[in-house]
C-alpha cells in the first residue's frame, strides 16, 4: 500500500515536471515570435513613413519644375526682344528682393504679444519655438518687434536683453507674422503646441488681423563675404 | 494496478495535449509573420522604388530647366542695363540661397543616443534628437555668424521650419530622419567657440546623444530647391523701393 502510494506521488511529479518544461519552451518560442513579428511590423512602418516622405517631396518637386516652366516660357516668348529680356530681368529682381527681405510688406497674418510685465521671463527658446511654428504654418514673413527674420537671424538672451539681428529689441516682444491667420492661431494653441508651455510663466497674447506690416532687413546686416559661388559649366 | 493504468494514461495525454497546443500556436504565428512579410513587404518596397525613380526623374527635369533658363538669361545681358540687372539678380540669388555655394565652416552630426535596450515610453523622449535641439544648433550657429546653414542638405532660409514630424524632422516641407547633418559656413572657430561655449552640446551627449562638431574647409551647402513663388504669394509689397536700392 504505502510502495504503491510512493510511486504514484512519484508518476505525478514527473508529470509535473515535463509539463512545466514544455510550458517554458512554449512560453520561449511564443516570445520569440513576438519579437520577429514586432521587428517586421517595425519594418512594414518605416516602409510606409519612408513612402509619405518621398510622396512628399515629390509633391514639392513638381511644383518647382511647374513655375521653373512657366518661366521658361516667358523667357521663349520674349527671345530676340531685349526689352522684354530686361522687364523679365526687373520682374525677377523685384520677386528675389522680396525674398531676400530686402521690402516691406504687408498682408493678413497675427501678431504675438508676450506682456511687458513678464518680459524678464522670456527666452530665446520661446521666441524661437513661437517663430519655428509659425514658419510651420508657412508663414511668408516674420519680425520681431521690427526686426525683419531673415535666414542668418540669430535670438540671444543678453545680460536681460533680447538681441535679434545683432540689435536689442525692448519689451514688449511682439513677434509678427504674415501668415493664414485661422492656421497661425490653430497651431500656436493646439494642446501641447508651442504656447501651452509658455503661458505657464508669461501672459501671451495672440491676435488675427488684416494688416501686418513688417518691415525689411536693413541691407548691413547681411553678409555674404564668406560665400563663394559654387563655380559649374 | 489499476490505479497504475490510469495514471499512465493521463501521462501520454498530458504530453500529447501540450505537444498540440505548442504546435498549434506555432503555426499560427508562422502564418501571420508570413501574410506580414510577403504581402505587405514586397508591395510597400515596389512603391517606394517608384517613388524614388519619380523623384529622380523630376530633379533631372529641373536642374535641364534651370540650366536652359540660365542661357536664356546669359544671352540676354548683353547691352548695359540688361548686365547690371544680371549683377544684381546673382547678388540677390546668393543672399536667397538660390545659389550652391561653399567656404569655410563646420559640420555637425546629431544622432539619437544607442538607447539602453529597455526603456519605457517617457524616458526614450530623453534619448532622441528633437525639434528643439535642431533649433537650438541652428540659433548657435547664426549667433557664431553663419552665412549659410543646411541640414541634411536642406538649405535654411528665413522662413524654413524644423519640427517633429512622428518620427522624422521636417524641414523646407521635406522630411528626414536621423542622422542629422548640420553644415554652416562662417568663420570655423568662431562657430566652433559659440556652438561649445553654451552647455547645449554638453547636455545632449550627457544623454548619450551622439553629436560630433568638425571645422573645415570647402564645405558645400546646395541651393534652396523648393518654389519660390510659394515664398511671397501672401506677400504685398508696400513702397516700391526700387529708387533706394543701389
Amino acid at each position: 500500500m504505502k510502495a504503491k502510494r510512493v510511486s504514484r506521488n512519484i508518476s505525478i511529479a514527473l508529470i509535473c515536471v515535463i509539463l512545466g518544461l514544455a510550458l517554458s519552451w512554449q512560453f520561449q518560442s511564443i516570445r520569440s515570435n513576438a519579437k520577429v513579428m514586432n521587428l517586421e511590423s517595425q519594418k512594414k512602418d518605416d516602409l510606409v513613413v519612408k513612402i509619405l516622405n518621398e510622396q512628399k517631396n515629390n509633391e514639392n518637386l513638381r511644383a518647382k519644375l511647374n513655375e521653373l516652366q512657366v518661366q521658361l516660357n516667358k523667357f521663349e516668348s520674349a527671345r530676340g526682344n531685349s526689352d522684354e529680356n530686361l522687364k523679365l530681368l526687373t520682374d525677377e529682381i523685384q520677386k528675389l528682393k522680396t525674398v531676400a527681405g530686402l521690402t516691406d510688406v504687408k498682408g493678413k497674418g497675427v501678431t504675438v504679444t508676450f506682456a511687458k510685465e513678464d518680459s524678464l521671463n522670456v527666452e530665446d527658446d520661446d521666441l524661437l519655438f513661437v517663430l519655428n511654428e509659425l514658419r510651420a504654418t508657412d508663414a511668408q514673413a516674420l519680425a520681431i518687434n521690427d526686426q525683419r527674420i531673415i535666414d542668418t537671424t540669430e535670438v540671444r538672451v543678453a545680460g536681460g536683453y533680447i538681441m535679434v539681428n545683432g540689435r536689442h529689441v525692448t519689451p514688449p516682444y511682439v513677434i509678427k507674422a504674415i501668415v493664414d491667420p485661422d492656421n497661425a492661431v490653430n497651431a500656436l494653441n493646439m494642446i501641447g503646441g508651442a504656447l501651452e508651455k509658455i503661458k505657464l510663466f508669461i501672459d501671451v497674447h495672440v491676435e488675427k488681423s488684416d494688416n501686418i506690416e513688417i518691415p525689411k532687413i536693413s541691407e548691413e546686416l547681411i553678409r555674404t563675404d564668406k560665400l563663394k559661388p559654387v563655380e559649374k559649366d | 494496478m489499476k490505479f497504475r493504468d490510469n495514471i499512465f494514461i493521463l501521462f501520454i495525454i498530458f504530453i500529447w495535449l501540450g505537444a498540440l497546443a505548442t504546435i498549434q500556436i506555432r503555426s499560427t504565428v508562422d502564418m501571420q509573420r508570413q501574410n506580414a512579410e510577403t504581402l505587405d513587404l514586397g508591395k510597400l518596397k515596389d512603391q517606394l522604388d517608384s517613388k524614388i525613380k519619380l523623384g529622380e526623374s523630376y530633379k533631372a527635369q529641373i536642374t535641364k530647366l534651370e540650366n536652359d533658363k540660365e542661357v536664356f538669361i546669359k544671352a540676354s545681358s548683353t547691352n548695359a542695363a540688361n548686365v547690371q540687372s544680371k549683377m544684381e539678380l546673382d547678388y540677390l540669388r546668393l543672399i536667397c540661397g538660390l545659389t550652391d555655394i561653399t567656404g569655410d565652416g563646420v559640420i555637425i552630426t546629431l544622432n539619437d543616443a544607442e538607447g539602453p535596450d529597455v526603456v519605457d515610453a517617457d524616458s526614450v523622449m530623453d534619448y532622441i534628437i528633437h525639434d528643439s535641439d535642431i533649433l537650438n544648433v541652428v540659433n548657435q550657429l547664426r549667433i557664431g555668424g553663419a552665412q549659410a546653414i543646411s541640414i541634411n542638405n536642406e538649405r535654411i532660409i528665413s522662413t524654413s521650419e524644423q519640427v517633429c514630424a512622428g518620427p522624422t524632422i521636417k524641414v523646407n516641407s521635406n522630411r528626414y530622419a536621423v542622422p542629422y547633418e548640420i553644415k554652416a559656413i562662417g568663420d570655423p572657430r568662431e562657430l566652433y567657440a559659440t556652438l561649445t561655449g553654451n552647455g547645449l552640446i554638453d547636455e545632449m551627449t550627457t544623454l548619450g546623444k551622439r553629436v560630433t562638431i568638425t571645422q573645415k574647409e570647402g564645405i558645400e551647402i546646395p541651393k534652396f530647391s523648393n518654389d519660390i513663388s510659394g515664398l511671397i504669394s501672401k506677400l504685398e509689397v508696400v513702397n516700391n523701393e526700387s529708387k533706394k536700392s543701389k
